[in-house]
C-alpha cells in the first residue's frame, strides 16, 4: 500500500541544526577606547618610523616640512635605537619593497660624454638613408620608453594603442604626483638611467611638469616657484634628463604641457614649456611636441570641448581640467606619435622589412 | 582627506579625544561634530561644504513644511519640490554633462537645438548626501519620523564618517542615536578595530595589488591581453571592488563605532550568493534597501502582477545602474541587472509552479490509489496488483538530479560569472571596450606573463574567505575582547605598520567616491 504523503510530525521533523550562541564581544569606556587608540598610534608610529620619516619628506619645502621632517627623524633615531623599525624593515625587504636605487646621473651623463654607449641590436642592422638610423622591422621592432607622471597615463595609454604593435616594443612607465621638483618623493634621472640599461630603449617619449611648479631645496636653500634661481635650477635638470638619453641613436620626444582651465596654472605650464624648448634647442636628439596639439581652442587656450570628426563635440580632457580625457589624449598621442614615426620612418618600416632584414 | 592616510590618523585622533571629553553636553558634541565633518569635506573642497549647507537648509525647510501642514495636497506640494531639488542637484552635477551629450548626438544630427556643453566638476559625496536627505524628508511625509532639530540634520547628512562613500544610514536609523546621550561604557573596541584593520587590508594591500597588477593594465589595454589575463583581470576585479568599496565601509563602521554611533551593515560576503536575489542581499545592502523602500515600492512594487512586478523591479535596478554613474557603461549594467533579476524570478516561479503541480498529481494518484487499494481489499486481488503504486512512485525522470548542496554551488558559480560579466561594463570606460572584452575572453586563447600564482592565489584566498562561518569570526573577536585593551592596541598598532608595509607607496582614492 502506498504510504500517505504528509507532514512529518513534529517528532519526524529533522532537528534544528544547533548553531552555537555568538559568544558577546567585551565592551569597553571611553577612556580605556581613548586610551587603547593612542597606545595603537605611538606603537605604529615606532614601528613605523621609517614610513614616517618618509612621509614628511614629500611634503611641500617650508617650516612645516622642517617641523614635520625633523620630528619624524627624531622619532626614527629613537625606534632605531631600540631596533623597533627592524621588523618593518625586514619584511619589506622580504615583499620586495626595497629602497629605490640612487644613481649618481651626472656621473654617468660624464661618462656617456666620455664613451658614448650603444644601443643592444640581435642582429646586423642597415642604415636608413632617410632617417640616419637602422630599419625598423618586424623582427627587431623599435623600443619605445614611455615615462612621466600622471599625464603619461592617459597619453601612454593613447600612445601604446597607437603605435603599430608589430613594429614598436612598448614599455610605459608613469608614476603619478611625480616630476622633476622633487627628487626625494621620486626620482626620476635615478629611474630612467636604470630603466635605460634595462630596456635598451631607442625612442624615449617623456612628460613632466604637471607637478613641478613647487619650491625646491638645493644644498638646505629653498628656491621659490618662477623664481629666476628656480627656473635656471629646474632647467639644468631637465638638461640633464636629456643629456642621460643621449645615447646612440635614441631619440627623445619631449611633450610640452598642453593649456590647463586654471588661468594661473596654465601659465605656470606654460612657462615649464619654454624651459623644455629652450633645453631642447640645442641638443638636437631632443624634440619638443606641443601637448596641446588637437585639445586647445583655435586661439591656443583650453578647451573642455571641441568638435569631432562628425563635428559633434568631443570631451577632451577630464573633470579636473588638467589630464587629458581618453579622446584628448588620442588626439595629443597622434602628434606626439607622429615625430617618433618621422623620426624612425616608420611609415616606410613595412615596405622596408627585407632591406632592414 | 582619505582614509588610509597620516592626516586621517591625526584628524581622527583629535576627533575621538575631544568627542569623548564633549559626551556629556550633548550640544557642545553635536556642534564639534558638525564642524569636524565640514573640516573633513572641505578638506576636498572647500566650496563643497556650500552645497552641503545648501542641502540641509533646504531638506530641513522642507521637512519642517510638511510636519505643519495639516493640508494633503500642501505636504505632497512640498515632498514634490523637495525631491525635485534634490535630483536637479543630483542631475545638474553628475548627469548634466551625460544628458548634454546624448542631447547633442541625438538632436545635432537632425539640426535641433541643444543644451550647452560644461564641464562641471562632480562634488564628492554628493550621490550619498543627495540619498539621506531624500529619505529623511519622504520618511517625515509618511509619518515615520518627525523632523530632527536642525543641527541633528545636519550631522546626520555630514557625519564624515559615512558622507562620502556610505553607508547609507537611514535618518530612522542615525537620528535617534544623537536624541539619547551617548553610553561611554559600552564601546566595541574590539569589533571597531577589527572593521578598521579588515578595512585598511582589503583596501591598501588587497585593492591596490590587484589594481595595479591585473585589473588596471587589462581593462586599458584589453587587445594587449590574452584571453585567460582577461578572465583573471575580471575576477581580480570582482574581488578588487568588493575589497575597495567593503573596506571603506568597514572602516566607516569602526570609526563611527568608536564615537559611539552604530552603522547597519554594508556587505555581507555577497560571492557567497546562490542567486542574483541573494547577492543583491549582500552586496551593498543600504543602497538595496533605499531603492527597494523608496523607488520599488513607491512604482508599485510586487502589486498588479508578475508583469508589472518585474517593470518595477527592472526599472529599480535600471535607475540604480544609473546612480552609480552618468554613462552608457552603467546603464546597460543597471538594465543587466534588472533583466537578470526578473528572469532569475521567472525560472524560479515556473520551477516551482511545475514542482507544484507535479506533487499535486502524485497526491491525487496517491490518493486515487488509496481508494482503489481499500476497494481491491474487499475483492480477491492483492493490493499491491492495482497498479497505483509504480504511478505513485517518483518518475525516475522527475528525480533531482543534482543534491542541495551541489544546486547549492552550482547557483554560487553561475551568480558569480553573471555577475562577472556585470563587473566588465561597470568598469570598462566604453560599451565597445566591454564587448571588446567580452569577445577576447571567448577567441583569445592563451596564457600571459600577468597570470601570476601570486595572483591565482590572492584572488582565490578573497573568494574562499566568503565562505567562512560568521559565527567563527565573531566568536573568535569575542576572544580577542578578553584582552586587554591596551595589548588590543598594541597589535592593532603594528598590524597598521604591516598593511603599510605591504601597500604601495600612496594610496588611490576608493572606486566609489566617483559615485
Amino acid at each position: 500500500m502506498a504510504a500517505p504523503i504528509r507532514s512529518p510530525r513534529r517528532s519526524d521533523r529533522p532537528a534544528a541544526p544547533a548553531t552555537a550562541p555568538f559568544r558577546k564581544r567585551r565592551p569597553y569606556r571611553s577612556d580605556q577606547t581613548v586610551g587603547a587608540m593612542v597606545v595603537a598610534f605611538v606603537v605604529a608610529m615606532l614601528l613605523g618610523s621609517q614610513s614616517l620619516v618618509n612621509l614628511a619628506g614629500q611634503q611641500p619645502y617650508g617650516a612645516r616640512r622642517t617641523v614635520l621632517l625633523g620630528m619624524a627623524k627624531g622619532l626614527h633615531s629613537f625606534s632605531h635605537a631600540l631596533l623597533l623599525d627592524q621588523p618593518a624593515a625586514r619584511l619589506g625587504e622580504l615583499t620586495g619593497k626595497e629602497p629605490p636605487v640612487k644613481v649618481d646621473v651626472e656621473a654617468v651623463v660624464q661618462q656617456q660624454a666620455a664613451a658614448p654607449p650603444t644601443t643592444a641590436s640581435t642582429i646586423p642592422l642597415d642604415i636608413n638613408p632617410a632617417t640616419g638610423k637602422r630599419y625598423v622591422t618586424a623582427e627587431e621592432p623599435l623600443r619605445v620608453l614611455l615615462a612621466g607622471d600622471s599625464m603619461m597615463r592617459e597619453l601612454g595609454g593613447a600612445l601604446m594603442d597607437t603605435a603599430d604593435s608589430a613594429l614598436a616594443q612598448v614599455t610605459l612607465d608613469y608614476r603619478v604626483s611625480s616630476g622633476l621638483s622633487r627628487p626625494d618623493y621620486f626620482d626620476w634621472p635615478s629611474r630612467l638611467a636604470t630603466k635605460l640599461d634595462e630596456l635598451q630603449p631607442e625612442a624615449v617619449v617623456l612628460m613632466f611638469g604637471a607637478n613641478d611648479h613647487q619650491d625646491v631645496e638645493i644644498d638646505g636653500q629653498i628656491l621659490r616657484a618662477d623664481s629666476p634661481e628656480w627656473l635656471a635650477e629646474y632647467g639644468r635638470r631637465v638638461g640633464l634628463v636629456m643629456d642621460l638619453l643621449h645615447r646612440g641613436d635614441v631619440t627623445v620626444t619631449w611633450v610640452a604641457l598642453p593649456p590647463m582651465r586654471s588661468a594661473t596654472f596654465s601659465t605656470a605650464m606654460a612657462s615649464l614649456s619654454e624651459v623644455y624648448r629652450a633645453e631642447a634647442a640645442d641638443r638636437p636628439w631632443v624634440h619638443v611636441v606641443d601637448g596641446g596639439a588637437g585639445v586647445s581652442a583655435p586661439d591656443g587656450s583650453f578647451a573642455a570641448y571641441l568638435p569631432g570628426s562628425d563635428g559633434a563635440p568631443v570631451v577632451l580632457r577630464q573633470e579636473d581640467g588638467i589630464h587629458y580625457s581618453t579622446a584628448g589624449a588620442d588626439r595629443a598621442a597622434a602628434s606626439v606619435w607622429a615625430d617618433v614615426v618621422q623620426r624612425w620612418g616608420l611609415d616606410e618600416a613595412g615596405s622596408t622589412t627585407a632591406a632592414g632584414g | 582627506m582619505l582614509f588610509p592616510t597620516f592626516t586621517f590618523a591625526v584628524f581622527f585622533a583629535v576627533v575621538l579625544t575631544v568627542g569623548w571629553s564633549l559626551h556629556r553636553k550633548q550640544a557642545r558634541w553635536k556642534l564639534f561634530m558638525l564642524g569636524a565633518s565640514y573640516f573633513f569635506y572641505g578638506f576636498w573642497d572647500w566650496r563643497f561644504i556650500g552645497l552641503i549647507v545648501l542641502s540641509t537648509v533646504v531638506n530641513q525647510a522642507a521637512a519642517e513644511a510638511i510636519h505643519r501642514s495639516a493640508s494633503d495636497r500642501f505636504r505632497s506640494g512640498v515632498l514634490t519640490s523637495s525631491v525635485v531639488f534634490n535630483l536637479g542637484l543630483l542631475g545638474f552635477f553628475k548627469y548634466y554633462g551625460f544628458f548634454a551629450d546624448t542631447m547633442r548626438e541625438t538632436f545635432g544630427r537632425v539640426g535641433l537645438p541643444s543644451p550647452p556643453l560644461l564641464h562641471i566638476v562632480l562634488p564628492v559625496a554628493i550621490s550619498f548626501f543627495t540619498f539621506q536627505a531624500l529619505s529623511y524628508v519622504i520618511d517625515v511625509k509618511r509619518g515615520l519620523l518627525k523632523p530632527a532639530p536642525l543641527i541633528n540634520f545636519a550631522l546626520y547628512l555630514s557625519f564624515f564618517p559615512h558622507l562620502v562613500a556610505g553607508p547609507i544610514v537611514r535618518a530612522a536609523e542615525f537620528l535617534p542615536q544623537l536624541e539619547q546621550k551617548l553610553d561611554p561604557r559600552r564601546i566595541d573596541l574590539t569589533g571597531a578595530l577589527a572593521l578598521i584593520g579588515a578595512g585598511l587590508f582589503k583596501k591598501v594591500v588587497i585593492s591596490s595589488y590587484l589594481a595595479s597588477s591585473i585589473v588596471d593594465p587589462i581593462f586599458e589595454h584589453p587587445g594587449r591581453h590574452s584571453s585567460l589575463e582577461l578572465l583573471l583581470g575580471v575576477y581580480g576585479y570582482a574581488v578588487q571592488i568588493y575589497a575597495d568599496f567593503s573596506g571603506y565601509t568597514d572602516i566607516a563602521i569602526g570609526v563611527a563605532l568608536l564615537l559611539g554611533i552604530r552603522f547597519p551593515q554594508n556587505f555581507d560576503r555577497p560571492y557567497s550568493a546562490v542567486s542574483i536575489q541573494e547577492f543583491w542581499r549582500r552586496w551593498h545592502m543600504t543602497l538595496s534597501n533605499w531603492l527597494r523602500d523608496f523607488l520599488y515600492i513607491p512604482l508599485g512594487g510586487s502589486k498588479g502582477g508578475r508583469d508589472r512586478r518585474d517593470r518595477n523591479l527592472f526599472l529599480t535596478m535600471l535607475l540604480g545602474g544609473l546612480w552609480h554613474g552618468a554613462a552608457w557603461t552603467f546603464v546597460i549594467w543597471g538594465a543587466y541587472q534588472g533583466a537578470g533579476l526578473v528572469l532569475e524570478r521567472r525560472v524560479k516561479e515556473n520551477r516551482e509552479l511545475t514542482a507544484s503541480r507535479r506533487r499535486g498529481r502524485q497526491l491525487a494518484l496517491v490518493r486515487l490509489g488509496a481508494e482503489t487499494d481499500t476497494t481491491a481489499a474487499g475483492g480477491d486481488r492483492p493490493a499491491a496488483a492495482s497498479g497505483f503504486d509504480e504511478l505513485a512512485d517518483p518518475d525516475p525522470q522527475d528525480a533531482p538530479r543534482f543534491t542541495d548542496r551541489q544546486r547549492r554551488w552550482i547557483g554560487r558559480i553561475v551568480t558569480f560569472h553573471f555577475i562577472c560579466v556585470g563587473w566588465i561594463f561597470f568598469r570598462s570606460d566604453s560599451v565597445g571596450t566591454a564587448l571588446h572584452i567580452l569577445w577576447r575572453i571567448l577567441t583569445a586563447w592563451g596564457g600571459g606573463p600577468l597570470v601570476t600564482p601570486l595572483l591565482v592565489g590572492t584572488i582565490a584566498a578573497c573568494l574562499a574567505v566568503q565562505f567562512i562561518p560568521r559565527p567563527v569570526t565573531r566568536n573568535a573577536l569575542a576572544e580577542l575582547s578578553r584582552l586587554p585593551a591596551t595589548v588590543q592596541a598594541g597589535l592593532f598598532g603594528a598590524f597598521l605598520v604591516l598593511v603599510d608595509v605591504l601597500g604601495p607607496a600612496g594610496v588611490a582614492p576608493f572606486i566609489y567616491f566617483q559615485f
